[in-house]
């Protein structure tokens, strides 16, 4: 009876215990909403009205039984203010989820109080100062991931004295100091990611003391010394990544008992040979050495990694001939060889790697003929052999490679005519074969290539005409053509060309007048000096804003400036200029000098360049593309443009007040919604960029994901899902907002 | 990876490996140590196939691996028909002259996701004897493997191949002693044992594990002393929460690799023998929660390579710190003397170690005031010092003190103050209060005090709040020499009643109050009444007066300095 009654007491006091921490739970966690800056109301079920149970709050989750919060998941609500002290009162919490939100000031010392705490993720928030030290209190802890914050100071060494620790990713701050080698006495640490801090000193041998772990991930970081001597017994390393530091000396050959999938040493300083060992490695999906000091050939053993998809070692030192054993990476999609010291021939063997998307020899020694066998790897979408020492002519099999988008074969010694197949490549957006011997004149089914953005026939021996099929070229951004023999007239179908930038036609042998190109309005670099023009210079359009360099060298063409060939030919008109005359050249000049502020002031519309390029040719590389999501992978950037002809107006399905919407359907891909930024702000790129990187690793069930950027000429361009149902204008109005159901 | 694992494309490899097997050859083939018997070839291994053509795994080896399996619950596993091929997880093998394959690793547990080790069926699951059938062996793991059908270490592992180099048993849930002929694997170089609920003594015989490099004990319930440990090579000794007894061995000094020493949380007596100052390598120290009662010995300052001294709650026997301690540690990044009974004054070498980034120096009974050189710790991001007896202008500018801000923690001090010139105010965060006041200048060495008291009344569930309330204020006047004699008093008062409530009693408390601290330089108030005022307007000195109303909380609070509800201080004081 007595134990009765001790019963019936212990379960009054329980139940008691049980009211107490309840509601203890409701107020710490209106505590923590107070330090929150909830900007768009999305915790506004946090009450504390009597009738509110906490447990059913939004991302809180209780345990089932003592109605304790056990966990917290709060990610990506764009959550402002700081985390509060009042955390460490949740002394239940397994988990706590706050990343993505946009969250400050420190992680509070309490946190140490939340003694069940597992899982600790706080990543991509703006959390400053130092990792505390009571993070090491929490001897449950398995993960902790504090990646993409603005964290201080250096790796704290307790964390060694987190005995589960499993995960933990401090990437991407700006943590100093050097790795504490204690860390890597855990018998349990799975994961490792350090990468994009400024973490110092060498890499400890007994960072193989981790049994377990799988990742290893230091890249960019400043970090020195060697690689250590017994790498290889770091054997259950699945990626080790190293890139991006200043590590120097040798490879260590004891490296190739590491079974691991990715092998990043890019970046560095290391010197001597690539070891022949690493050829054993068969789990390689990716190696990459490119962009060391590495010298010595090319280990034909590494033909025998069958399983690897990258192959980079460019930007080395690297001597000798490609080892036709590469032709045995059977699954190999990207091959850069490129700037190295390479001699011989491109080995034939290639052709046999018919997975192969990117082949890259650029900038070597290499001699002979560009193989026939090249024509097998079908898949190819990009043959880069700039710069070399090849002979012979360019194969007519090439013709062959329709999935090829990017064909340079410039600064070689290849003779002979431009071969009539490489018309038959109608996938070819960029096709440079300047600065060789080719002679002939150009085949007019070049025009057949409606997506060329770049042609290249520079600095050759062409002869002929410059075909009028040319017009054809819609999309085409730049024709050079300088620096050969051409003759004949600037072709009248030129004018249809909307989006050319740049026609240089310097140096060679045309005739006529340059009016046909007066309707070219988004040309911004225009050269046909040292020619044979005739004719006068029109003032229209924006032919103001070329310099007389464009047009120097043409002893029949007239322009309106000093030295023309016009100006000395006629000083009488000059001396009879009127009052009014010179009103009305005060005026145009005011009208040009207007003209030129707006462009200057508008970088982005229309004209597709800035216009620093007045009197000087801008070098002008591809717009760089930034994949956020992977459903965006199979995407190129010219291709997107080739498809909405360069965001052509037919493809506009909405617009906005800051931006316009297309369309673009791709073969074989999800259609892709493009916002088109008007750009206000040109000099915070770098801003938009890191802010863009956030958002879109924001996911949300109700928000249309961003899957990639780009800051191009036509402005800065958002990539999207393309939704098939309602309003997109309405789904990107609200963007970067949560729809509430 | 799973594609690799298709036999197809095994096969493949197999017949692209038998090609290319003369390019093999140039390879010189390393024997790990002439000493090993089992003369393994430890060289790079080819890929996914362990065996090449004509290679074959131990027959026996395969059986005792059958067994393993089985005796964890992994039943399927016999149906392996060769445990060396296609890299199965928690698996390792490497052959030896003749081509034949031996089993080196043996793993088991679900230690994450990304670690796919076979699993062990919690209830049925026991290391097999078969175990001692693999010759070769140099590593085993079990982690959550047995923990819900408990056993002890079976002694037999004592006999296990004399190449085991590495035997870890986490959060096994085994019970019982540790077997002393775990000190006959001479070559082990890590003996991990976390987690477990070991009991008795540590084995004297571990002693002979000369190689060891790591000695994991922790989190059991191992009783007794530590025996005079001597590990020549050994790097971490972790034996914290136990409930280990007698004084630290001073052949601990001997150990001279040791980088990590952690014996917290045991109960552990006496003092850190002289002999420590020798582990010139030593990085972690941490020997909280035990029972040291002795002050530090002075060759701790030898130790230049230590980062983190962990002391806390030890009662160190009334110590005072010299005034040269801890000089020479100039690696010191974390040093953590909470609790540990210290007095007199804070030495001032303390702020020549420039490094140091956490300093916890709470709950002692340490005094005079804070040294000035400590302005130029400037990677202090912790600084503990509540708790104390502490008096004086604290040193730090406005820019230290917002570096850290709320991990500043002051309070509690008999009389710490800050300059107003000191820029330390400009530095506070708003929301969060320092725990010390301004210094009064024109009166040095007048006692400064601050004084935290709070009244608790939740209204509803008690009956006579109100004369609890009172009660409360007059536990507060108890001290009337504090705050009626002293010119500079701070007080807080946390008063903590519901406001909706019994409004007379609570301004009869309110009245009283007034009347008695009517020397109020700064007066918070949170929900304040209209007829408060005409006493508010009573008190003289009354500098600043802010008053607003929080509609979340509910609580009244009244304080005399800047006052924030989440830093209560109960009015227990003694």
């Amino acid at each position: 009876m007595a134990f009765r009654l001790g019963l019936v007491l212990l379960v009054l006091l329980l139940s008691f215990v049980v009211d107490c921490v309840h509601s203890d739970d409701g107020a710490t966690l209106l505590e923590i909403k107070k330090s929150f800056r909830d900007v768009d109301n999305v915790l506004y079920d946090w009450t504390d009205s009597p009738s509110s149970d906490y447990c059913v709050w939004r991302g809180v989750i209780c345990d089932n039984v003592t109605y304790s919060v056990i966990a917290l998941n709060l990610s990506g609500l764009n959550l402002d203010g700081e985390i509060s002290p009042a955390i460490g009162n949740l002394k239940d919490l397994t988990s706590i989820d706050l990343k993505g939100n946009r969250l400050s000031g420190q992680i509070p010392d309490e946190i140490g109080d939340c003694s069940s705490l597992q899982d600790l993720d706080l990543s991509f928030n703006e959390i400053n100062g130092d990792i505390p030290f009571s993070i090491s209190k929490l001897k449950q802890l398995e993960t902790l991931v504090l990646k993409n914050n603005q964290l201080i100071g250096p790796l704290p060494l307790t964390l060694s004295q987190i005995p589960n620790l499993k995960v933990l990713d401090l990437a991407q701050n700006r943590l100093s100091g050097e790795i504490p080698k204690l860390l890597y006495w855990n018998e349990v640490l799975q994961y490792l990611g350090l990468r994009g801090n400024n973490l110092v000193g060498t890499l400890s041998p007994d960072m193989c003391q981790l049994t377990g772990l799988w990742f290893f991930d230091v890249k960019n970081n400043s970090l020195t010394g060697k690689i250590p001597e017994n790498i290889g017994n770091c054997t259950a390393f699945q990626v080790l990544d190293l890139s991006y530091n200043q590590l120097t000396g040798e490879i260590p050959f004891n490296i190739g008992f590491l079974q691991i999938a990715t092998l990043s040493l890019q970046g560095n300083q290391l010197t001597g040979k690539i070891p022949s060992v690493i050829g054993l490695m068969q789990a390689l999906a990716v190696l990459d050495l490119s962009c060391n000091m590495l010298s010595g050939p090319i280990p034909p053993i590494l033909g025998n990694l069958t399983y690897t998809e990258k192959l980079y070692l460019h930007g080395n030192h690297l001597t000798g001939s490609i080892p036709p054993e590469l032709g045995n990476m059977t699954k190999l999609h990207y091959l850069e060889l490129n700037d190295n010291l390479l001699t011989g021939n491109i080995p034939p063997e290639l052709g046999k790697l018919t997975d192969l998307f990117d082949l890259n020899v650029a900038n070597n020694h290499l001699e002979g003929p560009i193989p026939d066998n090249l024509s097998s790897c079908t898949n190819l979408n990009s043959l880069n052999v700039h710069g070399n020492k090849l002979n012979g002519t360019i194969p007519r099999a090439l013709r062959r490679l329709e999935s090829m988008t990017n064909l340079n074969l410039s600064s070689n010694n290849i003779k002979g005519p431009i071969p009539i197949e490489l018309s038959r490549i109608g996938n070819l957006d960029t096709l440079d074969i300047s600065n060789n011997k080719i002679s002939g004149s150009i085949p007019s089914s070049l025009g057949d290539l409606e997506h060329l953005l770049k042609l290249n026939l520079s600095r050759n021996q062409l002869t002929g005409f410059i075909p009028a099929e040319f017009g054809n070229l819609r999309s085409v951004m730049e024709i050079d053509l300088s620096d050969n023999h051409l003759s004949g007239l600037i072709p009248q179908e030129l004018s249809q060309i909307q989006n050319m930038f740049l026609l240089r036609l310097e140096n060679n042998n045309l005739s006529g007048d340059v009016m046909s190109l007066i309707n070219c309005l988004s040309l911004s670099v225009l050269n046909v000096s040292y020619n044979n023009l005739a004719g006068v210079i029109p003032t229209g359009n924006n032919f103001s804003r070329f310099s007389p360099d464009s047009f120097i060298g043409n002893p029949g063409l007239c322009g309106s400036w000093l030295n023309s060939p016009c100006y000395d030919s006629h000083p009488e008109e000059r001396a009879t200029i009127s009052k009014v005359a010179i009103l009305g050249i005060a005026l145009g000049a005011l009208v040009i000098l207007l003209m030129i502020l707006v462009a200057a002031c508008r970088p982005h519309n229309p004209a597709p360049f800035p216009d620093g390029s007045l009197d000087k040719p801008v070098s002008y590389s591809t717009p760089k593309l930034v994949i956020l999501h992977m459903n965006m992978a199979l995407h190129v950037y010219e291709d997107i443009m080739r498809m909405t002809e360069n965001l052509s107006e037919k493809y506009i399905i909405g617009h906005g007040a800051s931006s316009t919407v297309y369309k673009c359907v791709l073969k074989n891909c999800r259609p892709v919604a493009i916002k088109r930024l008007y750009s206000h702000y040109p000099q915070c790129l770098k801003e938009f960029e890191t802010e863009l990187e956030t958002v879109g690793s924001i996911k949300h069930r109700n928000l249309v994901s961003l899957q990639g950027y780009s800051l191009s000429p036509c402005g800065n361009l958002l990539f999207y899902d393309y939704m098939e149902n309602g309003s997109l204008w309405d789904l990107f109005h609200g963007e970067f907002k949560f729809i509430h159901n | 990876m799973q594609t690799f694992f298709r036999p197809q494309a095994r096969a493949l490899v197999v017949l692209l490996m038998s090609l290319l097997l003369p390019l093999t050859k140039p390879f010189t083939v390393i024997v790990s140590d002439s000493s090993n018997q089992s003369a393994l070839v430890d060289g790079p291994q080819s890929g996914f196939t362990m065996n090449r053509d004509g290679a074959r795994t131990d027959a026996r080896e395969q059986e005792a691996v059958y067994d393993i399996m089985r005796a964890t619950g992994n039943d399927w596993a016999t149906d392996i028909p060769d445990v060396c091929r296609g890299r199965w997880h928690g698996i390792e093998c490497m052959p030896d002259k003749d081509n034949v394959y031996h089993v080196v690793s043996l793993s088991f547990g679900a230690l994450s996701d990304d670690t796919a080790f076979p699993t062990c069926d919690p209830a049925k699951s026991y290391i097999s004897k078969s175990i001692m059938k693999l010759p070769h062996l140099r590593t085993l793991f079990f982690y959550r493997c047995f923990s819900h059908n408990p056993q002890p270490i079976p002694a037999f592992l004592g006999q296990l191949s004399p190449t085991l180099q590495t035997l870890v048993l986490r959060e096994n849930g085994h019970v019982g002693f540790i077997p002393t002929e775990l000190g006959n694997l001479t070559r082990l170089k890590v003996l991990d044992l976390h987690k477990n609920n070991l009991n008795g003594s540590i084995p004297v015989s571990l002693g002979r594990l000369a190689e060891l490099r790591s000695l994991d004990l922790s989190r059991n319930t191992l009783t007794g002393s530590i025996f005079s440990l001597s590990f020549p090579v050994l790097n971490v000794l972790d034996l914290s929460q136990n409930l280990l007894v007698g004084s630290i061995p001073s052949t601990l000094g001997s150990c001279h690799s040791l980088i990590k020493i952690d014996f917290s949380r045991n109960r552990l007596s006496g003092s850190i023998p002289e002999s420590i100052g020798s582990l010139k390598e030593l990085i972690l120290m941490d020997l909280s929660y035990n029972r040291l009662s002795k002050p530090l010995p002075t060759s701790i300052r030898n130790l230049n390579a230590l980062q983190a001294l962990i002391l806390k709650g030890n009662p160190m026997g009334s110590a005072t710190l010299s005034s040269e301690e801890f000089d020479g540690m100039t690696s010191l990044m974390i040093l953590i003397l909470s609790y540990t009974n210290l007095h007199g004054p804070i030495p001032e070498s303390l702020g020549r170690l420039t490094n140091l980034r956490v300093i916890h120096l709470d709950g002692n009974r340490l005094n005079g005031s804070i040294p000035t050189n400590f302005k130029d710790l400037k990677n202090l991001g912790e600084l503990r010092l509540n708790d104390n007896q502490l008096t004086g202008p604290v040193p730090f500018g406005r820019e230290m003190v917002w570096k850290m801000r709320r991990k500043l923690k002051l309070h509690n001090n008999t009389g710490l103050c800050y300059d107003a010139n000191s820029g330390f105010e400009d530095g506070l965060d708003s929301t969060f209060d320092s725990g010390i006041g301004l210094c009064n200048t024109p009166e040095p060495g007048s006692a400064r005090t601050v004084q935290h008291l709070s009244a608790i009344d939740d209204g509803g569930t008690m009956p006579s709040k109100a004369d609890e309330s009172s009660a409360a204020l007059h536990k507060a006047l108890v001290f009337p020499r504090l705050l009626q004699t002293n010119n500079s008093y701070r007080v807080y008062f946390d008063f903590h009643f519901n406001v909706r409530k019994r409004r007379h009693a609570r301004n009869s408390v309110m009245l009283r109050f007034f009347q008695l601290y009517h020397r109020l330089v700064r007066l918070y108030v949170v929900y304040c009444y209209w007829f408060w005022k005409k006493y508010i307007f009573r008190l003289q000195k009354i500098v600043s007066f802010l008053c607003y109303k929080d509609q979340v909380t509910g609580f009244l609070q009244i304080g005399a300095e800047k006052l924030l509800s989440g830093n209560r201080v109960s009015a227990d004081w003694s």
